[in-house]
């Protein structure tokens, strides 16, 4: 590879380029993110399958040159599940939004922590729904405002880390687009881990959140996110209400335990041998 | 050689599926399809298979398309309420041309209704249930060896054809127990691997004959969307020519191929004056009015749609062409009667048996309603 | 030595944000597209971090691969097991 080509487009479906993101946003930046930390993890990108519901943090696996499932909104983590649990060598990645895994597929995100299944869930939290056009989100911090919510969201927002953490996951985390080089090892940290992993990566968007609450332009919501983010080590020795409307970030699940697939297939191996066929369908004998 | 069996119709089912290469289950409890889904829990670790309980249905039609691009044969079984949440992901495996099979054992309803009680109250949720136009095929099974063979035939069809394919069962077949004979050569039609990596378009339209579908992990590196897509793949949401050429295209698929599909059997329809057009449970006593019938002297026959959807258009059209009475006989308020009304020229005249309440049509029903006509 | 793809970047800014020697510029001209470019202005600053080249959401940026950081000693080959989709 020659030196002055870019480092993440031999990854991506060239022929897509330039992807549909406003200027600013941070999904980009996730990409590159993510492609690093794969990199660092040395994982095969061609055995890598991304699944992805529906929202613009799922547009992301169209991009990728790779085997790709654009799904339904809200359900990537099952169909993730069922590809999963059919070919259990395939590294599955899941992009998924706040709108898209903590309101309409809060049920699945749940039951896959639960189950502690080998996937790894990159989850972009932009506060707001993007693609439709700047509606409140479950994760809408308290008095921001949104298409939806013209005189400040009242309701208390979810913080999916924990709740993750809570539900049994084995790797959660959060983090923030300008903590380039945290997300890139919590990345390769989750891709590495042996059971059900939850990224979330907390992002600008300037089009809808940032015209919403006057932070017009990329680098003011950059800024105003660099300066309300808290450690999680600090952010544990502080108070409650210090804490309002402040991004913790940090790993909230380090752990291990056993995997849904593995479960199955030792049940499957120690009372009937081992008869998994991978790609079962193409064979005509079974 | 063959082997005899004496079983319950929703575990002549999960036979069927295991026969027919089955080896991903994703499902959801719910009266009266559930043992399909006990009966692959125990089955399928026996032979390297997956099953997985999902947290609701929707997530069992999701975890079943993944499946399926997983490289595995998929399938989950319900009944009415859980085929109403499945209903959105069924149509993003029409666009999607994902092979699965759906089961369901029909309930009385609509909501959660009768759960112990049989209906044919889905078949027009198999039919419209999903948004957008689409061409579903299901077939409707009258007895626990149907249940086995059409099993098989909607893996077999799901694979040829790269579309969901329902089973409409209803909880008298799912739950009746019948002697089974299973042929040791039963037709398995596996799937297709492509061979070109660099020239093979996922989605192009093949006029005769199947495109072949890759797994996952093999290199193919296609993207799978629900969004209006070109051949590749890729989204095209804005151009009308392209969703025109992909809608017309899923639809055609299944309509160009109507006799390959379409299956009915009929008894003596061709002097008959009266014909009963039934499907599923109630088939059972459209033979039975008809035996009695026929020896009382009166010209009377039956057709048995095997596959509903496709609707049998031709065939009835042929059976039917010297019936000036048809009597339509289902456990719901009229659904295929509109659908033979909407086929049969305005002379004939259309009966409906329309019997809701968790009991099928009895022959002695049949049989009056054969009185009321004047059959002679 | 940094390079900037004109065709792919959308003139978000966060290179300059992000950069902590002040190495970008902002062009005082549109181009074709309505976008300020950022520029290099110091050049001779650029440590080579690569902060740049991943928080660049339009993957326009390229930083000098041999002198990256984010290239560990072994993977210079850059990623050695992917094959472009030919496996």
């Amino acid at each position: 590879m020659s030196s002055d080509e870019n480092k993440f487009t031999p990854y991506m479906r060239k022929d897509r380029l330039p992807h549909i993101f406003c200027p600013g946003c941070g999904n980009g930046t996730i990409m590159n993110a993510f492609l690093k930390g794969m990199e660092k993890a040395e994982m095969d990108f061609d055995n890598i399958a991304m699944v992805s519901g529906i929202g613009c943090s799922s547009r992301i696996p169209g991009y990728m040159n790779c085997d790709s499932l654009h799904t339904t909104h809200g359900r990537a983590l099952s169909f993730a599940t069922g590809l999963k649990t059919a070919n259990k060598s395939l590294d599955v990645v899941v992009f998924t939004g706040d709108g898209d895994c903590a309101s309409i597929g809060g049920n699945h995100l749940i039951h896959a922590a639960r189950r502690n299944i080998n996937l790894t869930v990159i989850c972009i939290n932009n506060n707001i729904y993007g693609m439709t056009g700047g509606q409140i989100s479950p994760t809408s911090p308290k008095g921001s405002f949104g298409t939806t919510a013209p005189y400040g969201n009242q309701d208390t927002p979810f913080n999916l880390a924990e709740l993750v953490a809570a539900a049994g996951a084995t790797y959660s985390a959060r983090w923030t687009t300008i903590q380039i080089e945290n997300l890139v090892t919590s990345i390769k940290d989750g891709l590495k881990n042996p059971g059900f992993s939850f990224i979330e990566v907390v992002t600008q968007c300037p089009t809808y959140y940032g015209r919403k609450n006057k932070l017009r332009t990329p680098t003011a919501m950059v800024a105003i996110m660099k300066a309300n983010t808290i450690f999680k080590s600090s952010a544990d020795r502080m108070r409650e209400r210090d804490l309002e409307g402040k991004i913790v970030v940090g790993e909230f699940a380090k752990k291990q335990k056993a995997e849904f697939t593995e479960n199955i297939e030792r049940i499957s191996e120690e009372k009937f041998g081992n008869k998994t066929v991978i790609n079962s369908a193409y064979e005509t004998e079974l | 050689m063959s082997q005899e069996f004496f079983i319950q119709g929703n575990e002549a089912c999960a036979k069927g599926a295991l026969r027919a290469g089955c080896r991903f289950f994703a499902g959801y409890p719910i009266t009266p399809s559930t043992e399909v889904a006990e009966t692959l829990a125990r089955e399928l670790p026996k032979v390297g298979g997956s099953f997985v309980q999902m947290e609701d249905e929707i997530a069992s039609v999701g975890a079943i398309i993944g499946g399926s691009w997983g490289g595995t044969k998929s399938m989950t079984a319900t009944s009415g309420p859980g085929l109403s949440l499945m209903q959105e992901n069924i149509g993003y495996a029409f666009i999607s041309e994902t092979p699965i099979v759906i089961v369901d054992v029909q309930r009385g309803s609509p909501s959660t209704g009768q759960p112990t009680m049989a209906a044919q109250g889905d078949m027009m949720q198999a039919r419209w249930g999903s948004h957008g136009d689409y061409e579903p095929i299901a077939l409707s099974p009258s007895s626990v060896q149907e249940f086995f063979d059409f099993t098989i035939k909607a893996f077999n069809l799901a694979e040829q054809f790269r579309t969901p394919v329902f089973v409409m069962a209803d909880e008298i077949i799912g739950h009746m127990r019948e002697k089974i004979v299973v042929e040791d050569d039963i037709e398995i039609i596996p799937r297709q691997m492509p061979e070109d990596k660099d020239n093979y378009l996922p989605f192009k339209n093949v006029e005769n004959g199947t495109n072949p579908m890759p797994a996952f992990g093999e290199g193919f590196n296609i993207h799978v969307t629900g969004l209006t897509h070109d051949e590749r793949g890729y989204p095209d949401t804005n151009d009308p020519e392209t969703h025109n050429d992909l809608v017309q295209r899923l639809c055609d698929k299944v309509l160009n191929n109507c006799d390959k599909i379409c299956s009915v059997k009929s008894k003596s329809c061709e002097d008959a004056d009266i014909i009963i057009i039934s499907y599923g449970a109630p088939v059972r006593s459209a033979i039975e009015a008809v035996s009695v019938a026929r020896s009382e002297g009166k010209k009377v026959g039956y057709i048995k749609l095997d596959t509903p959807w496709p609707f049998p258009e031709e065939e009835i059209k042929n059976l039917s062409s010297n019936a000036s009475d048809i009597i339509v006989a289902e456990m719901n308020l009229g659904q295929m009667y509109y659908e033979v009304d909407r086929v049969l020229p305005n002379d004939v005249n259309i009966h409906l048996i329309g019997k809701i309440g968790g009991l099928m049509p009895t022959p002695d029903e049949i049989l009056s309603k054969i009185n009321e006509i004047g059959g002679n | 030595m940094i390079i900037i793809d004109e065709d792919l970047c959308k003139g978000c800014h966060l290179c300059l944000f992000m950069c902590y020697q002040n190495v970008y510029a902002i062009s005082s001209e549109f181009n074709k597209k309505g976008v300020q470019l950022p520029y290099v202005n110091f050049g001779e600053r650029c440590t080579n971090c690569g902060v740049c080249e991943v928080i660049c959401p339009d993957q326009a940026i390229t930083v000098d691969v041999n002198k990256n950081w984010w290239v560990g000693k072994e993977d210079n080959a850059f990623n050695p097991k992917f094959s472009n989709g030919r496996k």
